[in-house]
Parts: structure tokens; C-alpha cells; sequence
């Protein structure tokens, strides 16, 4: 069943140094349509070096990385941009686009610079707004938002281009609990429909409960990698964080209500 | 004895110094003067003191705005000649290393010009010889015949590019009206400003008097051919700037220079 | 929005034509005639207008691309290389305005920018910081050798300060076509690329993310923004203010996104410096106060007034 999804994202034995310190050394996955793969790893594990390595913003010193079975440089910015979307962690922003502005973004460097946005991707960019919780919003700056909101804002951008892989950098860091799961639940949809999410997650719970598949990094090696039950398990959540986990019965769990 | 020491050291202390004194002058207007009145040769002057050729020769200690204090105090002058103008730092530090200083004022016409050279005279015991320098240049300047009023030429005078320009109190107006022009903002109660080339065109002057030292290309602007000293070509550039500059004894060539250039001699 | 906007396109429309009126009706001469008017006040209106026009839209490019809303057109060595190849110019004997005058100033400040955009570039790549810290760099060098100069050369040195403060002479047709014609191509050449300048100012990597070739586009928007900006020195020295506030007013009135940004803050600062200029030469008439010195003394506190009312909702 699983052979049968195409691959869109492999990568084979990256590696990759900063200032002769190793960040990423011989990792290898591979993505298919469908997937939801959560990334995790303890601080400095190479999350982000990963991510940017699968993205093209870095080039890897060894292996290769392949989009849609070509190899990545092999892209143009554009082509590359119209398969694969990603979002870097949250950070400050200092130009108050508004919320629309913002998601029509990506969708609109195509387009001649005099023409406003047709009505069609107005309306896509209402779509991915309102998917990502902030119908309503569409005309505030950015600068007036919440660093969750604009998280969301530009999760709606990268959803608007409609593209075949997402990559994602702690897309729900800022969110809170209820953001948070609908986030997820929407990015588990999206994977239902086709699309194949590789997110760097912190919480070891969440990639539980909605991953299709979880790699665990340590020291910019794969640890382990897999179905979450098999990959997320004590033994190796103790080898890569060094805190002792066990399942209790007692932890909360936290489902939307609607 | 001892009555008659005393008695006579106070008589050398009170007579009036002899002509070799110990004199510096940190300005080239007052390094001038001071030549032309026989109070040379001096022992120092600023680095722009050219005039007379002797004054090349004369050690240079920097100039009023830097002056070289070190080597001011070890010639142990007995009067150092400074300005008035932008000076009080520079006079105040000399004078606070116990030399006295004579801060000349600024010349803001021949009359002051006129004053200051007997100033200075008197300053150095020359008293005499500068009265017989302001006497020669007044009959200088009153010997010119001057057409009336109405009929002396308009002079716009270019001090530097573009066009910084003096109003009606400063020396170089002065000047130019002792010999028979009419600047064209005197009027403007400033000394030097920066004038627009608008109203320079609407003044019609029929003479330029150019005393910037690098390239001008007046008669290439905008509305140039309009104005009469173009349309004649009465464009002056003195060969020597400096005497028109400088309020020194050497205005008096400056004058009758530029009274001939106004009456028509060729240059 | 749209309609908030159309109000405000009339306004500065209408500030625009204000400004032009005043450059050609006002002046140190009362009851010019037709001359006065056309051949002396018309040219440099349009000059000002022209150097107005391109120290707002590279203002406006350069916060972008720097991702910095205190940039300005000089920010990487731009003005003191323009200056430099001034007092290098009149050093030479070659007088403001001339053909050679404006060559200088224009290779200084091109080569200036160039030599900060090849001293920030690493490894292929030219972060923004970088080529704020390469910029403050060559100012600094070329700012002490103009310094040297006004000191060792006095002749020279007051036109070389009118120049360095900024001010517009009555302009000779072939000023007006090389400043017009680098002003069209500067903006030419910023245009296409605004909506990924929009994208790039929100971030790099999120612009490499959408599809922005960001190397590329930094290398493009810098030689529009250079082009600019030696239009604006070469029609009025290197006036400072407007390429810094003309943006940000304009920003706060428009909104940021580029394709629009770029044009407004055009035409604010060309009605700005309009304005100043008319100011300039009427205020003190016969004399002459230096535009760029107005600039300043209007900018600054006005600024002050704006940060003090906004202080969140500024960008």
C-alpha cells in the first residue's frame, strides 16, 4: 500500500558542517504524498540544518537530496517553489502587509506587478485564511498580529500556492493549545488529501498522535526513524534527550471538541 | 648710584621699543602691513603669508586658526598680530602663555582698513610711517574721477563659486564703490552670503568682478546672455585676486585696477 | 481600503502640483517675467522634482531590501562616494554644473555602492547586515578624505560644500535628460521586481522559500537603487531626509507593498524637495539657503512628531 504513494522528497546521506562542527552527518529519509512525518530532536540535534538542507536553502558538503525524483539544484527558485512550500521558525516582522496582502503573496509573484490579484486567488487565499483560523483577519497589518496569528498568516501563504510537500520549522511554537491541534488536524487532513508534511515538532506527544511517520535526530544522526510507536519509544527518547520517558496513565490528552 | 640705575632702567622700560622687535603675525593682510610700515622683518607668519617676498622667506608657524603654539612661545615674541575675527581661541591661548597679543579688527571698508594700519603703526612704534601709508593710499583713491552716481556700471562680484557674493558691509563692497562700481546687493545689510542666480540675471549687472580662483562658467548658465556684462563680455578676472581680498596696503593697486577695467582698459 | 485610498492619491496629486506651482511661481524675484519663469525657475522645478522623485523611491527600495526602516539612499556609501568624485571633480578644475562634474559624481557613487556590495558578498552570498557594515565602511573612508580635501584645498571648498549639503542649480538641459533618464531606468528596473522586493522584506529565507532567486533580485535591486539615488546626487548633491522619511510617511498612508510604495514615495519626495527648493530660494532672497540644509531642519523634527504619535503601528 505505502509503495504505491510516489516519493516527492528523498534525501540520501546528507551531511553537512558549520565551522568544522558537523551538523547533520549521513541522514537519509524519504517522503511520500500522504506522509506526516514529525522531525525531533533535542536543541542542536540538526532539525533546522535538515529541514534547510531538504528546502535547498543549504547545499549538503555530502549526499544528495531529491525533489519528485530529480535532484534538487537541478531546480529553478520557481520551479522549485510550485512543488515544495516551507516556513522558517516564527520570527519578527517589520512591514505590516496585511493578513490577505500576505497570503496572496506567493501566489502573486508570478503574476505582472501592475495587475491587482483576480478574484480567484482572492478567494483561494480567503480559503487557506479561514482553514488556518484567522477568517475575519484578512485586512489587519501584520505587525498587529500575535506571533501565533502570524504564524498562522503565513502557514496560509504557503498553503495558497498549493503545493505537493510542505516542510515545516516548529509550525505551532507560538500556538496555543486549541491553535495548536487545529493545526495539526489540519495539516492531517492535508496529508489525507495528498499532501506530504515533514514538520520539525518539539512536542513528542503531538507527533504521536497525528504523525504518520517520526524521525528522531541526535547529534545530526538519525537515531531511529518510523512509525511513531516504533521510533518514539523510552529507549530511544533516552538515548537523544537524556531524561527517562515511560507512557503514564495520568498525562492529559487534548482533542477539539468539534 | 643706585638711585641713577634705577632712574635709567625705568627710562629704557618706558622708551618706546626699537624698530627690532620680536613681532609675529598669523594673518597675511596684517603680515602686509607690517612690511609696508617698516616694522619688518618678522620673525614668524602663517603658512598663507606670501606678500611681500620677504615674508616667503620668514619661518611659518601654522595660521590663526591652528597656529603653532610650541614654536610661537619658544621665539618669545613680543607681540603676535591675530584677527578679530573667529580668533578668541586662538587669542586667548596666546595670551594665556604670557605674550601679548593684538587682535587687529576686521576691515569691513577702506576707512577701517585705513584705521587699522595706523593702529597697527602705533602698536609697533611705527607711527609716522603708517600715517604716510594711509595718507598715500586716501590720495590714491581720491585722485580717481568718478562719473555720477547713476552712471557708474553695476558690478556683481563673484568672491567664490557659485556665486558667494558680498552685501553692502563688507570691505570688497567697499572697495569696488571706492572705484567707481555699485554692487549690485549692497543693499543687503550682510557682509557675504550665497546669492541665487535668479536675482543675480534681475540685477542686470554690466560688469562681473570675478575673484574666485578656480574655473567659473558664468556665461554658460541658464538666462546668462540677458545679463549685460555677458552680452560685453565684461566678465574681470583680476590676474592677482589677493590685493582685492586681503584689506592690505596693496589696495590701492586693487582700486586703480579696477577703476581702469570699469572705465574700459583692456586687461 | 480602496476608497481610503483613492482620497489620498488625490491628495498627493494635488501636494504634487502644489509644489510645482510654488518651484515656478515663487522665487527671490517678485513679478518675474515669462524669461525668469521658463528658463530659470521651469528647469530647476523639474530637477528638483526629478531628485525629489528618485531619492523617495530608492529610499523606498533600500528599506526593503535591507529589511531596515532606517535606511536611506546613502546607507551603502552612496552620497560619499558621489561626493568624493565631486571634490575629486573640482579638485580637477572641473566646475558645478558641468558635463564632468556630473560624471564624477555619478562614477563615485556608483563605484562606491560597488565596492560595498563586493566587500559584503561571501560565499556568493550578501546579507543585509553585511552590506550595512560595508557601507559604514566606505562612508566612513570616503567621508574622511572629503574632509581632507575641504581642509588642504580651500578654493574649492565652498562648492564643494554646497554640493555635500545639497542644493539645485537652475539646470542645463543635459542635467535635466541624464538625471531624467537614470531616473526612468532606476525605476525601470525596481518595478518588475516589487512584489518579490515584497516578498524579500518580509525575509530571506521566506522569500527563497516562495521561489525568490534572492542573489539575484539583491544584485538588481541595488543597481536600481544605485541608479537612483546617482540620478538624485546628480541633479542636487546629496540631500539628505527625503529618501528616509518620503518612505515611511508614504508607507503609513499605502501600505508596503512595493508596486505601489515605489511610486508614491516618487512623487512625495519629488513635491517635497519641490517645495523645499522654492523654500530655499525665497526665504532669505537675494541670498540662497542650500536645500538639503532645509531638508534637515524640517525632517528631523517632524520625524520626532510622527514617532512620538505612532509608536507601534509605524511600519
Amino acid at each position: 500500500m505505502n509503495s504505491s504513494r510516489p516519493v516527492l522528497l528523498s534525501a540520501e546521506s546528507l551531511s553537512f558542517s558549520y565551522n568544522g562542527h558537523k551538523a547533520i552527518d549521513g541522514v537519509s529519509l524519504e517522503l511520500r504524498a500522504g506522509d506526516f512525518l514529525g522531525i525531533t530532536g533535542p536543541n542542536g540535534s540538526g532539525k533546522s540544518t535538515l529541514l534547510k538542507l531538504l528546502t535547498g536553502l543549504l547545499k549538503p558538503q555530502e549526499g544528495t537530496a531529491q525533489l519528485c525524483g530529480r535532484p534538487l539544484p537541478g531546480f529553478s527558485a520557481q520551479e522549485r517553489a510550485a512543488l515544495m512550500g516551507a516556513l522558517p521558525p516564527e520570527q519578527e516582522t517589520l512591514y505590516g502587509f496585511s493578513v490577505l496582502e500576505t497570503a496572496l503573496m506567493g501566489r502573486m509573484l508570478a503574476a505582472p506587478w501592475w495587475k491587482d490579484a483576480d478574484a480567484a486567488s482572492i478567494a483561494e487565499a480567503e480559503n487557506a485564511l479561514r482553514a488556518v483560523g484567522l477568517g475575519g483577519l484578512e485586512h489587519r497589518p501584520l505587525t498587529s498580529l500575535s506571533s501565533g496569528e502570524r504564524q498562522r498568516a503565513f502557514l496560509a501563504q504557503a498553503l495558497c500556492v498549493k503545493p505537493k510537500i510542505l516542510v515545516l520549522d516548529e509550525p505551532t511554537s507560538h500556538l496555543d493549545l486549541k491553535h495548536s491541534l487545529e493545526i495539526m488536524r489540519l495539516l492531517r487532513g492535508l496529508t489525507d488529501g495528498g499532501l506530504a508534511v515533514a514538520a520539525v515538532l518539539h512536542d513528542l506527544n503531538a507527533v504521536a498522535e497525528h504523525c504518520s511517520g517520526a524521525i528522531l535526530l541526535a547529534d545530526g544522526r538519525l537515531l531511529s526513524a518510523g512509525a511513531p510507536q516504533e521510533a518514539l519509544n523510552s529507549a530511544s527518547i533516552e538515548s537523544a534527550y537524556g531524561v527517562s520517558a515511560h507512557k503514564g496513565e495520568s498525562a492529559w490528552r487534548f482533542s477539539l471538541k468539534s | 648710584m643706585k638711585l641713577f640705575c634705577a632712574i635709567l632702567t625705568l627710562m629704557l622700560c618706558a622708551a618706546p621699543r626699537a624698530s627690532a622687535q620680536r613681532l609675529v603675525s598669523l594673518l597675511p593682510s596684517n603680515t602686509e602691513i607690517l612690511y609696508a610700515i617698516g616694522a619688518g622683518p618678522l620673525m614668524g607668519v602663517s603658512r598663507f603669508c606670501d606678500y611681500p617676498p620677504e615674508a616667503s622667506s620668514v619661518e611659518k608657524i601654522g595660521d590663526l586658526l591652528h597656529p603653532n603654539l610650541e614654536r610661537i612661545s619658544q621665539l618669545r615674541p613680543d607681540i603676535v598680530f591675530a584677527g578679530e575675527w573667529k580668533s578668541p581661541p586662538t587669542t586667548e591661548r596666546i595670551r594665556k602663555m604670557g605674550i601679548p597679543v593684538f587682535a587687529v579688527p576686521e576691515a569691513t571698508s577702506l576707512g577701517a582698513l585705513l584705521n587699522n594700519i595706523t593702529l597697527i603703526g602705533e602698536a609697533v612704534g611705527k607711527r609716522q610711517q603708517a600715517r604716510a601709508c594711509a595718507e598715500e593710499i586716501k590720495k590714491a583713491v581720491a585722485s580717481l574721477k568718478l562719473p555720477p552716481e547713476t552712471q557708474r556700471p553695476l558690478v556683481y562680484v563673484e568672491v567664490d563659486s557659485p556665486h558667494w557674493t558680498t552685501g553692502g558691509d563688507s570691505y570688497i563692497s567697499d572697495l569696488v564703490e571706492q572705484a567707481g562700481g555699485r554692487n549690485i546687493f549692497a543693499e543687503e545689510k550682510k557682509a557675504y552670503f550665497s546669492a541665487s542666480w535668479e536675482s543675480i540675471v534681475a540685477k542686470k549687472p554690466d560688469v562681473i568682478l570675478v575673484l574666485s580662483r578656480n574655473a567659473s562658467n558664468l556665461a554658460k548658465l541658464p538666462l546668462a546672455e540677458k545679463i549685460p556684462a555677458v552680452r560685453a563680455g565684461r566678465i574681470l578676472r583680476p590676474q592677482n585676486a589677493d590685493i582685492y581680498l586681503r584689506p592690505s596696503p596693496r589696495v590701492k593697486l586693487a582700486i586703480l585696477e579696477l577703476h581702469g577695467l570699469l572705465n574700459g582698459k583692456k586687461q | 481600503m480602496a476608497k481610503n485610498n483613492n482620497s489620498r492619491y488625490a491628495l498627493l496629486g494635488l501636494a504634487l502640483l502644489g509644489a510645482c506651482a510654488a518651484g515656478i511661481l515663487s522665487g527671490p524675484v517678485s513679478g518675474a517675467g515669462a524669461d525668469i519663469l521658463l528658463r530659470l525657475r521651469l528647469p530647476r522645478t523639474l530637477l528638483a522634482a526629478i531628485a525629489g522623485a528618485g531619492l523617495g523611491a530608492c529610499g523606498a527600495a533600500m528599506q526593503s531590501v535591507l529589511r531596515n526602516p532606517l535606511a536611506d539612499p546613502y546607507i551603502i556609501g552612496t552620497s560619499a562616494g558621489a561626493g568624493l568624485g565631486a571634490v575629486l571633480a573640482l579638485g580637477l578644475g572641473l566646475p558645478n554644473p558641468g558635463a564632468g562634474f556630473y560624471a564624477f559624481s555619478f562614477a563615485g557613487a556608483f563605484c562606491a555602492t560597488g565596492f560595498a556590495y563586493f566587500m559584503a558578498r561571501s560565499g556568493g552570498k550578501t546579507s543585509a547586515s553585511a552590506l550595512v557594515l560595508a557601507g559604514v565602511m566606505v562612508s566612513s573612508f570616503c567621508g574622511a578624505l572629503i574632509l581632507f580635501f575641504v581642509i588642504a584645498r580651500q578654493r574649492e571648498s565652498f562648492s564643494a560644500l554646497i554640493f555635500l549639503m545639497g542644493s539645485i542649480n537652475e539646470g542645463s538641459p543635459s542635467q535635466l535628460i541624464c538625471s531624467g533618464v537614470l531616473l526612468a531606468a532606476g525605476l525601470a528596473l525596481l518595478a518588475p521586481q516589487s512584489r518579490r522586493l515584497d516578498a524579500l522584506s518580509l525575509g530571506e529565507e521566506k522569500a527563497f522559500y516562495l521561489g525568490v532567486d534572492t542573489e539575484k533580485l539583491k544584485l538588481r535591486i541595488l543597481l536600481g537603487t544605485s541608479i537612483l539615488a546617482c540620478a538624485a546626487v546628480g541633479a542636487a548633491g546629496t540631500v539628505g531626509f527625503i529618501g528616509l522619511a518620503a518612505p515611511h510617511l508614504m508607507r503609513a498612508a499605502f501600505g508596503p507593498a512595493n508596486r505601489r510604495l515605489l511610486f508614491v514615495s516618487a512623487a512625495f519626495g519629488a513635491a517635497a524637495l519641490m517645495a523645499l527648493d522654492a523654500a530655499a530660494r525665497t526665504v532669505l532672497a537675494p541670498a540662497e539657503i542650500p536645500a538639503g540644509v532645509l531638508s534637515a531642519l524640517c525632517g528631523a523634527p517632524f520625524f520626532l512628531y510622527l514617532l512620538k504619535r505612532r509608536k507601534h503601528e509605524f511600519f
